[in-house]
């Protein structure tokens, strides 16, 4: 599929006046930058705050970057929108407004602070707020939005057709509000806070009908409220937090159907004419966690969590099918109904304790225990009045049936461990994990018969933990951590069984100006299919031909280089690996057979970004970053109940940008991105992305 | 009652007997912080206005940070603020010069630099699990990522148009709220060089544009959550923070996600799958579990779903409603 979106004229338009009104305003103020550089001369030190403007009592620092951005895809535009989804038009790239009272207190606030990024068009954009009175309150708001889109080839395409049945171009807005009452008080905080989450537009799903699928509308539309309150107190020398917290959430969310649709097997009698589907939900979720903490006489450290929760889920199904049956008969219509709920109980409870032996041993004590109990019922009417193809009478069949369902889940867990200090440049540390947890599952099926049916799992795992941190030399610091554990049991079978993770880390700071950083980072988890519990495994099955076996491997290095303020380099190279060998029970023409799912990912990810400023009124940005990914290499599948999977792809970017100081308030940037994604099994999904951009940052307050 | 459970018990009991007996052992002295037993010996504090005169740069650097604000403050009034917090009392070391006269934290450890920021900061809900996170184990210690004299950094070298790069020119002045040594995505990739690579993928959390932070959902001071994940929502995994519609409960639940957790089948920092899932193709993700498994909840696949038709091997194509749903006991709708 091959799409074109091309630049537009308003682009050009702008990118004209930006550059005009650039050079007029420089050609306007050319004493203005000396006169500035007299005055305010660049003596500014890393450590020192930069100069600033003054507004009343108040120091401003701000800085707004706007400007156009142009867009040219060829390729798959579909999968451009998954990816990235920039867009063409108006930008208000980046902006941040800091206004800080000069005497270190201000009248109303000592801070004001604003950022915002992406607005005006990109895909995703956010603003956060930040307002301080010192010892009286302090605010932060964070309000964000993304706009998603999802249409793929590689997803939910039973017909292989360039794009899956599984789509979205949905709009997500979700901010946080929070507000802290006597912030630094050392007796007494009080906390309010509320949030807000809103998901809404459209996208396609697949629906069932009559032993066939079809392709149709979603019209999302979900809202979540949470409200907090809480207070945080100084008390018999606990410190204590009590917060207490409620969500409700609205899902309106309706599928749709408003033409003839013949479904996926196209060959067969079924169609779906007109269907309506809703499951209005109302969710409730009240929670409350208290915790506390307290350093008893500077040797024992403690702190105590308890959360419950409380969620409910309130719903009323419905759905209106009108189309033609299977055996040939019209549905006019079936309709299906429900009306139930689902509840949840949840508690957490935690003890950490901390014994401070002394200035270089540690012991430590982590216990958690958590449960949740899901319960939910669903009675269903099915209503399908019917007609023969003719439009002759049928009798109306009416199914009453009852499901209901219930998880319960228990887990205790333990962590102690210890630490010691040898010196500042070397300590270690060891401790060991051990964890219980008891699953239950249980359902009760009423339709023409009644069936009922119960299955516990219980787990338990041990896992040592230790590792080391050296310094040997000054420059150079290892970072080292392992974890070795073994479950006798897992729930699912790609969980932790018996796994040994390491992690070692190399920082090697030649200098301030120089600095390297290594890491290496296994994991292993095996899970030996010591046992059959499934009655379906063909007999016969070799021991080991259903176990399941993943590693991965990363490799990372960079390195970063500032040697002068004129000039800095950042660079990297990593790794990935993926090996995952699973057996699996593969259905194939109505009988199970033992087979293999092999999964591999190959991947290496190589960036640089450069900094370099030959003037002082310029300078360049260069940046670049690959993913290539080389999956599965020259493997192929010897057999049919061999899956060899993995996704050999790459994506590159470079990126230029040049910035011209024309005056102490103003830069003109200008600056092209240019997105290469390059799929190899699924040749369709590639494209090639142009985005030229041209903008001004306007400075308040600026330094230099 | 089993074993491990016992031994568990012994273990908590004995840390809470050694607690208690230091407890009482040391109850003869008061227990306060550094600060508030240096606030009972007067004489020995100048104040930070005598710092100055030899550290310049750092007192005006400190004068712009939250801490210096606190000598203004009622609660603390009576307690020793600004320099002689942490450094402890000056006046032996003005008088004579001595830099071995005041507490200097050049030579000390991670652990012992954090002990004294602790002592006032322990205490908030956020910070009372550092002793035991996976930072305090490893050695990072809180001056790894804040600076307790730096104001706003100078940065403001041009950089990316879309990613929040090293060069930082995006929300630099959000430094100085929290005192951090650099821009949060960056500074938390100084040392997790990998996510770099993962954020980088096709399908990722928006996190090097800005967009999600990584405090978002991990808390850098620790926690009880396994790798230091923050939870939404009381009980509940971060990620129904934003991702609400698949909070539930639902009456039929794909058990996994609430015992499990998300990452059984997605990963979280990004993926060149789609949908973020551990494997390429849905079938494999799917037929991995559903292979010799339980009975209810996780039954093996049926023998009709023909693994050589293209219907089959897309699972979620029927199962759409995967994470759960009200209606359909098989997710179809």
């Amino acid at each position: 599929m091959k799409n074109q979106t091309g630049p537009r004229w308003h682009f050009l338009w702008l990118m004209a006046i930006l550059v005009f009104s650039a050079v007029a305003t420089r050609s306007q103020q050319p004493t203005s930058t000396s006169t500035s550089t007299t005055t305010k001369p660049p003596t500014t030190t890393g450590n020192e705050p930069p100069a600033t403007d003054d507004l009343g009592n108040y120091n401003v620092i701000a800085s707004v970057e706007v400007g156009v951005r142009g867009l040219s895809v060829s390729g798959n535009d579909n999968k451009y929108r998954s990816d990235l989804n920039y867009g063409n038009g108006v930008r208000l790239f980046d902006s941040s407004f800091l206004l800080r009272s000069k005497e270190g207190s201000g009248g109303a606030f000592d801070e004001f602070l604003v950022t915002t990024s992406g607005w005006g068009g990109d895909p995703f954009g956010g603003t956060r707020v930040s307002v301080e009175k010192s010892g009286l309150y302090r605010f932060d708001a964070n309000v964000r939005r993304s706009r998603y889109f999802n249409a793929l080839t590689s997803l939910a395409n039973p017909l292989n057709a360039p794009v899956g049945q599984h789509t979205s171009n949905t709009r997500h807005n979700f901010s946080d509000f929070d507000f802290t009452g006597l912030p630094e008080n050392r007796k007494i905080r009080f906390y309010l806070g509320f949030s807000r989450d809103m998901r809404e537009g459209p996208g396609t799903t697949t629906a069932r009908f009559s032993g066939d699928e079809y392709a149709i509308v979603s019209n999302t539309e979900t809202r979540a409220h949470d409200f907090r309150a809480g207070i945080d107190a100084n008390l018999l020398g606990f410190d204590l937090s009590l917060l207490q917290g409620a969500r409700y959430f609205h899902d309106n969310t309706n599928y749709t159907v408003n033409l003839t649709n013949q479904g996926n097997n196209t060959t067969n009698t079924s169609r779906i004419d007109q269907l309506f589907r809703e499951t209005p939900t109302q969710g409730t979720h009240f929670w409350t966690r208290f915790t506390a903490h307290r350093l008893f006489a500077r040797k024992l450290d403690f702190t105590g969590r308890y959360i419950y929760l409380s969620g409910r889920s309130r719903y009323s199904f419905f759905e209106q099918t009108t189309g033609r049956q299977s055996n040939g008969n019209l549905a006019v219509p079936q309709t299906a109904t429900a009306r139930g709920e689902a509840k949840r109980p949840s508690t957490i409870g935690d003890v950490g304790l901390t014994f401070l032996a002394t200035d270089k041993f540690r012991i430590s004590n982590t216990f958690r225990f958590d449960n949740f109990r899901i319960n939910g019922e669903e009675p269903l009417v099915d209503v399908l009045r019917q007609r023969t193809l003719a439009g002759g009478p049928l009798a109306t069949v009416t199914t009453i049936s009852f499901f209901a369902r219930t998880t319960n889940y228990r887990r205790f867990m333990n962590t102690v461990e210890a630490d010691y200090q040898f010196n500042p440049s070397y300590s270690v540390h060891a401790g060991y994990r051990f964890t219980d947890r008891h699953i239950q599952l249980a359902n009760l099926d009423l339709t023409t018969t009644l069936a009922a049916d119960s299955e516990s799992v219980d787990n338990r795992t041990h896992a040592a933990i230790f590792g080391f941190k050296a310094r040997p030399v000054k420059a150079w610091t290892i970072y080292f951590d392992g974890e070795h554990g073994n479950a006798d049991s897992v729930f699912i079978r790609i969980g932790n069984n018996d796994f040994t993770n390491f992690r070692v880390r190399n920082r090697i700071n030649v200098s301030d100006k120089l600095s390297f950083n290594v890491a290496l980072i296994t994991k292993d988890n095996t899970n030996p299919a010591d046992v059959i519990t499934s009655p379906n495994v063909p007999f016969g099955t070799p021991p080991g031909a259903l176990d399941v076996n993943v590693k991965s491997r990363h490799f990372t290095s960079s390195v970063d280089w500032t040697p002068n303020s004129k000039f800095s380099l950042s660079s990297g190279y990593t790794h990935m690996r993926v090996t995952s060998i699973a057996g699996i029970l593969l259905p194939i023409s109505n009988q199970r057979r033992v087979g293999e799912s092999q999964y591999y990912s190959r991947e290496n990810f190589f960036f640089f970004n450069a900094f370099v400023r030959p003037t002082s009124r310029l300078t360049f940005y260069a940046g670049y970053h690959i993913n290539k990914d080389d999956g599965q290499g020259d493997r192929v599948s010897p057999s049919n109940v061999i899956l060899i999977d993995s996704y050999p792809m790459s994506f590159q970017s470079p990126e230029a940008r040049a910035t011209f100081k024309l005056t102490r308030m103003l830069d003109w940037n200008v600056g092209y991105t240019y997105y290469n994604y390059d799929d190899k099994f699924f040749p369709n999904q590639n494209y090639h992305s142009h985005l030229p951009y041209a903008s001004l940052r306007i400075y308040f307050g600026r330094g230099e | 009652m089993k074993r491990p459970i016992k031994a568990l018990l012994i273990c908590v009991l004995v840390l809470c007997t050694i607690g208690w007996l230091t407890y009482n052992r040391a109850s003869q002295s008061a227990e306060f912080s550094p600060a508030e037993i240096a606030g009972f010996v007067t004489d020995d504090y100048v104040g930070s206005e005598a710092c100055k005169d030899c550290h310049e740069e750092q007192f005006k650097a400190f004068s712009h940070t939250p801490h210096s604000r606190l000598t203004g403050n009622n609660s603390w009034k009576g307690k020793v603020t600004g320099c002689e917090s942490c450094h402890g009392p000056g006046k032996a070391h003005i008088e004579e010069g001595d830099p071995k006269k005041i507490i200097s934290f050049k030579s000390k450890s991670s652990k012992e630099v954090s002990e004294t920021c602790l002592s006032c900061h322990a205490g908030k809900e956020d910070h009372n699990n550092f002793r035991r996170g996976e930072h305090w184990r490893n050695d990072v210690g809180c001056t790894d990522c804040h600076t307790a004299h730096s104001a706003v950094a100078t940065g403001g070298n041009p950089g990316s148009n879309t990613l929040v790069s090293e060069a930082e020119r995006r929300n630099r002045d959000l430094l100085a709220a929290n005192m951090l040594r650099g821009s949060e995505p960056q500074l938390c990739i100084s040392c997790h060089r990998e996510t770099k690579a993962q954020f980088s993928r096709p399908f990722h959390h928006k996190v090097l544009e800005g967009l999600v932070k990584c405090s978002d959902c991990h808390n850098p001071h620790g926690g009880f959550e396994l790798k230091q994940t923050r939870l939404a929502t009381g009980t509940d995994a971060g990620c129904l923070k934003c991702h609400t519609d698949k909070q539930g409960p639902f009456v039929f639940e794909h058990a996994p996600l609430k015992v499990e957790g998300c990452a059984s089948c997605h990963t979280p920092h990004g993926s060149s799958n789609a949908k973020l899932l551990t494997r390429s193709t849905v079938r494999q993700l799917c037929l991995e579990c559903h292979s010799n498994a339980h009975e209810i909840g996780a039954p093996d696949t049926p023998n009709f779903h023909n693994q050589a038709t293209l219907r089959y091997q897309n699972c979620t194509t029927c199962h759409s409603r995967i994470h759960g749903s009200h209606a359909d006991r098989f997710f179809f709708r």
